[in-house]
């Protein structure tokens, strides 16, 4: 899809200032590209006057932007302090046994990619994850297996 | 506070007045500007907003930080600061004292620091063993070791043993970031001092923070290389050896280097340094804070410009033109045949170069060696140097600091004064408006308003520039002194003080000592020369010389001979065509310089001179600053110093030089400037217009190994849409041709040249010879066959 000027001039016009709106530019274009291309970095850059390395730097601290094309699934497991007490480690241990794919890599077939992050901010739920867009947990081996199949349960 | 015992007296702090406190008065009072606070149970009075961590070093306690640096805004990052402290509002009554950043906490009446608590004790020796977890610990082949505030700081407050046993992550080592910096990921403590430095400094933003948690790093935005003009400070921030100079890898330790203060001559602001020397060769430039200068930091150019002292093409014997062949010769024969050569009509150009001393003894030899007044050391663009000498009132560097309007008159202080542009960018953030004006863009922040417009025009669009002169306070302009009367008129007429930057580094110097046809040394009035005959012990003869364009016009006439004096005209000087016809039709040509150079080529005698890191003297930088420079290294063997050679040539010539001439009371000169440009008529393709551009020139800097990576072909500045409409896309190489001449160039496509221009560097092979207009053509591949 091409870049949506409109729609960035209204993202952009939401904020105070220039720089708030790196988060929700991006966002447009990952929603319309399937992810973050070299080129919505220009523009978003160009549009808010920014330097390049300044929303190169925006976009690699968060672990939501992909930079590639997505899997069809992602699952996206916390590793932080404590969702690792509460067995991240395993979960990831028994994706990798069960499917063959481990931390940072993407099924054969690109049925879904399965990736470590740090603290999503829901250590209340440990261990926490982010399946597509959905924020959950606590994750268990069995459900994990689950949500790369597509059957993403909803209950908590 | 009245119970405390007698307070210090630290650098920077008044002790405390015991005393009774004044009544409140009915309406609250300005705060007051000083607070006292006690700093391990001594109390002490500081500025209000003194941060802890100034106000524990001014007293003289240690205190370790990395993140925090006195040129920067703090930011509270690496955590190492950490003191004890006590009082309220950090602290509610009846809770004891808690640990917090020195860096971010500024003092307050009645706050007790304690630097040496248990709590920060353990507290900073926790930071530092965290900041240790990942650190690759080569110290034995890190050129920060020795000097290296992780060293030192763990060596102070850290524990000797880690408590981490886990694989340490791995990063990209000896990383090549551009032209003169290598990063080390792994040896960085992400205290962001760079990445602030280039946002708060210099603007130039190339390193940022990327990823995040243990994963984060320093790099460029894309891995691109770095690119700025300020890129080696960073080298000096970084506190640890992640950011270091490619030309000092592996070179010296901190205990091999002998420090000598030095003052940058690469250029007109007079920068001060410290050059370290390993042996008798330097190693590297590090900053030495002048705040009339250079404002506490240094350009590339200046930084690295060091690599000419032992370059291998510099000359090092005299050479003496036979059967067409220059060939070695001694300094006797040398000199007793360029001394015969200039004997009978002879014309000298250039010492912008020289020592104010040099200069003087040039400005002697000339009168009374050569019996002339044809002499100029304006070889290039810049029509005069010292504002007072063509009617202005001339400015300070600081002066930027506190000018409510800078108006830069097509002239980029970035290319042709760095460090000045960091003080204009600054001033700009503040309250400063700049106006750029000119047909290429001059400054890169953002200036309240550009004023695009072509050469001729200029005096014009300043007339009109009148209103905002008179309604500011304390206006300034930039003018480099290209163009001439007309525009320097129009100058004259907004009233504003005048900051002029040079061609060349000691322009002031040349100028202050006479090297002009229409002055005497001080630029006492030719008509004074009964007054220097008498000083100098010879005839000076009182008739008007001849400008650089009329000697060169002159040359194969009554001009028989010419002495360049660390000149080339052939890159220098505007009229290409006009310098190359002079050379080949001179009579005699004697040149001076460090490198053989075009003109050396050409000359008849070459004498080998002394670099500006070889020779002491003073030098007078572009606001008439004089500063002293010594002699660091000892440079070729076979060269002389500029000054001694002139002894020699006066000597040759049966004349004397004394040292100074007897001060003359007389109203100064005002120098005659040139009319000034004409505007080009219209024709096909684009008008060429040649500007100052740092690394491009020649001098030293062509000659420098340590600029091998930033010299690359020519590079022609397009406006893109002049680019588009020509079918050219950036890097395409193109042929420039105009009349006979043509130059291969690579595009760049640059938003801030007029439309219709075409930009090329000054002081480049072959720029000066192509005419007012170019044709920019496709350059076709060359096939090369066999």
């Amino acid at each position: 899809m091409p870049w949506d000027a409109q729609a960035a001039d209204a993202v952009v016009a939401k904020y105070p200032s220039p720089r708030s709106a790196i988060l929700p530019l991006l966002w447009l274009g990952q929603n319309s590209d399937g992810h973050v291309t070299p080129e919505t970095v220009e523009r978003v850059a160009d549009r808010l006057g920014l330097n390049i390395s300044d929303v190169e730097s925006v976009l690699s601290f968060y672990t939501m932007f992909r930079t590639s094309p997505p899997a069809r699934h992602r699952l996206q497991i916390c590793r932080s302090l404590a969702c690792a007490m509460k067995g991240a480690e395993e979960i990831l241990e028994h994706i990798a046994a069960a499917t063959g794919v481990a931390a940072g890599e993407q099924s054969a077939d690109g049925g879904f990619s399965v990736e470590v992050v740090e603290c999503i901010a829901a250590c209340d739920h440990a261990p926490a994850y982010l399946c597509d867009e959905r924020m959950g947990g606590p994750l268990s081996p069995q459900k994990a297996l689950r949500l790369l199949r597509g059957e993403g349960g909803d209950e908590q | 506070m009245s119970s405390n015992p007698p307070a210090q007296s630290p650098a920077g702090a008044r002790p405390a007045v015991d005393g009774p406190r004044p009544a409140a008065p009915a309406v609250s009072p300005p705060p007051p500007a000083t607070v006292t606070c006690t700093i391990d149970g001594k109390p002490y009075t500081f500025p209000r907003g003194t941060l802890i961590v100034n106000a524990v070093r001014q007293v003289g306690h240690p205190i370790p930080y990395y993140c925090y640096h006195q040129k920067l805004a703090p930011v509270g990052a690496c955590r190492v600061c950490m003191v004890s402290v006590l009082g309220a509002p950090l602290t509610r009554p009846g809770m004891g004292p808690i640990v917090t950043t020195g860096c971010t906490t500024p003092v307050f009446e009645g706050l007790e620091i304690e630097t040496m608590s248990e709590a920060a004790k353990l507290a900073r020796k926790q930071v530092l063993q965290f900041l240790l977890i990942n650190h690759p610990l080569d110290c034995p082949v890190c050129d920060k070791g020795g000097e290296c505030d992780l060293q030192d700081f763990t060596l102070g407050y850290g524990p000797g043993v880690s408590e981490f046993a886990e694989r340490k992550i791995l990063r990209r080592k000896a990383d090549d970031l551009g032209p003169f910096l290598v990063l080390d990921q792994e040896r960085c403590i992400l205290c962001q001092r760079c990445v602030r430095y280039e946002n708060e400094v210099t603007g130039e933003q190339n390193l940022v923070l990327k990823e995040r948690g243990d994963r984060t790093v320093i790099d460029t935005g894309r891995g691109e290389p770095y690119s700025g003009y300020f890129s080696g400070n960073n080298t000096e921030l970084c506190p640890v050896g992640a950011l270091t100079s490619r030309t000092y890898r592996f070179k010296a330790r901190p205990w091999d280097v002998r420090p000598v203060a030095t003052v940058c001559q690469g250029c007109a602001v007079g920068c001060n340094a410290t050059v370290n020397l390993r042996g008798d060769r330097i190693v590297r430039l590090l900053l030495r804070d002048n705040p009339q200068t250079d404002g506490g930091w240094l350009c590339d150019r200046g930084r690295y410009g060091f690599g000419h002292t032992t370059a291998p093409a510099r000359l090092d014997r005299p050479l003496i033109k036979r059967n067409g062949e220059l060939v070695a010769a001694s300094w006797e024969d040398a000199v007793s045949a360029a001394a015969a050569g200039l004997r009978q009509g002879a014309a000298v150009l250039g010492g912008g170069r020289l020592t104010d001393e040099e200069a003087l003894l040039l400005s002697q030899l000339v009168r009374v060696g050569l019996k002339t007044n044809d002499v100029d050391w304006r070889v290039g663009y810049q029509t005069f140097a010292a504002p007072e000498a063509v009617g202005m009132q001339g400015a300070q560097i600081g002066d930027i600091d506190g000018a409510d309007l800078v108006l830069l008159c097509d002239t980029s202080l970035l290319e042709e004064a760095p460090v000045v542009e960091i003080r204009l960018r600054r001033s700009a953030g503040r309250n400063t408006s700049v106006i750029d004006l000119g047909p290429v863009r001059n400054f890169r922040h953002g200036p309240s308003r550009r004023i695009a417009c072509a050469p001729e025009d200029l005096p014009a669009r300043i007339a009109a520039l009148t209103p905002d002169f008179q309604a500011a306070k304390s206006p300034l302009i930039v003018w480099d002194g290209r163009g001439g009367e007309a525009l320097a008129e129009a100058i004259r007429g907004l009233g504003a003080r005048v900051l002029v930057p040079a061609e060349f580094n000691n322009a002031r110097g040349a100028e202050i000592a006479g090297l002009v046809p229409d002055a005497l040394p001080g630029y006492h009035r030719l008509d004074e020369a009964a007054v220097f005959s008498k000083a100098w012990g010879a005839a000076v003869p009182s008739a008007t010389g001849r400008h650089t364009q009329a000697i060169l016009a002159a040359t194969g006439g009554d001009v028989q001979a010419l002495y360049l004096v660390g000149a080339n005209p052939l890159r220098t000087f505007p009229d290409g065509a006009l310098a190359a016809a002079a050379l080949d039709r001179v009579g005699f040509l004697v040149v001076q310089d460090l490198f053989l150079t075009e003109a050396a080529h050409r000359a008849d005698v070459v004498l080998p001179a002394l670099g500006p890191l070889e020779k002491e003297g003073h030098v007078t930088n572009m606001s008439g600053v004089r500063q002293a420079v010594r002699r660091i290294v000892s440079g070729p063997s076979g060269a002389k110093a500029d000054g001694e050679i002139f002894r020699l040539l006066a000597a040759a010539l049966g004349a004397t030089l004394a040292d100074v001439p007897a001060e003359v009371a007389s109203e100064p000169v005002r120098l005659r400037l040139p009319a000034g440009s004409a505007s080009t008529p219209p024709g096909e393709g684009l008008r060429l217009i040649v500007r100052p551009a740092l690394f491009a020139g020649g001098g030293t800097a062509a000659h420098d190994p340590n600029f091998d990576p930033v010299r690359g072909g020519t590079v022609v500045r397009l406006h893109p849409e002049d680019a588009a409409e020509l079918q050219l896309a950036e890097g395409d190489a193109v042929h420039l041709q105009s009349g006979g001449t043509a130059l291969r160039a690579v595009v760049s496509k640059d938003g801030g040249v007029a439309r219709g221009y075409a930009v090329l560097a000054a002081h480049v092979a072959g720029v000066q010879g192509l005419g007012p207009r170019v044709r920019v053509a496709p350059a076709r591949a060359e096939v090369t066959v066999g």
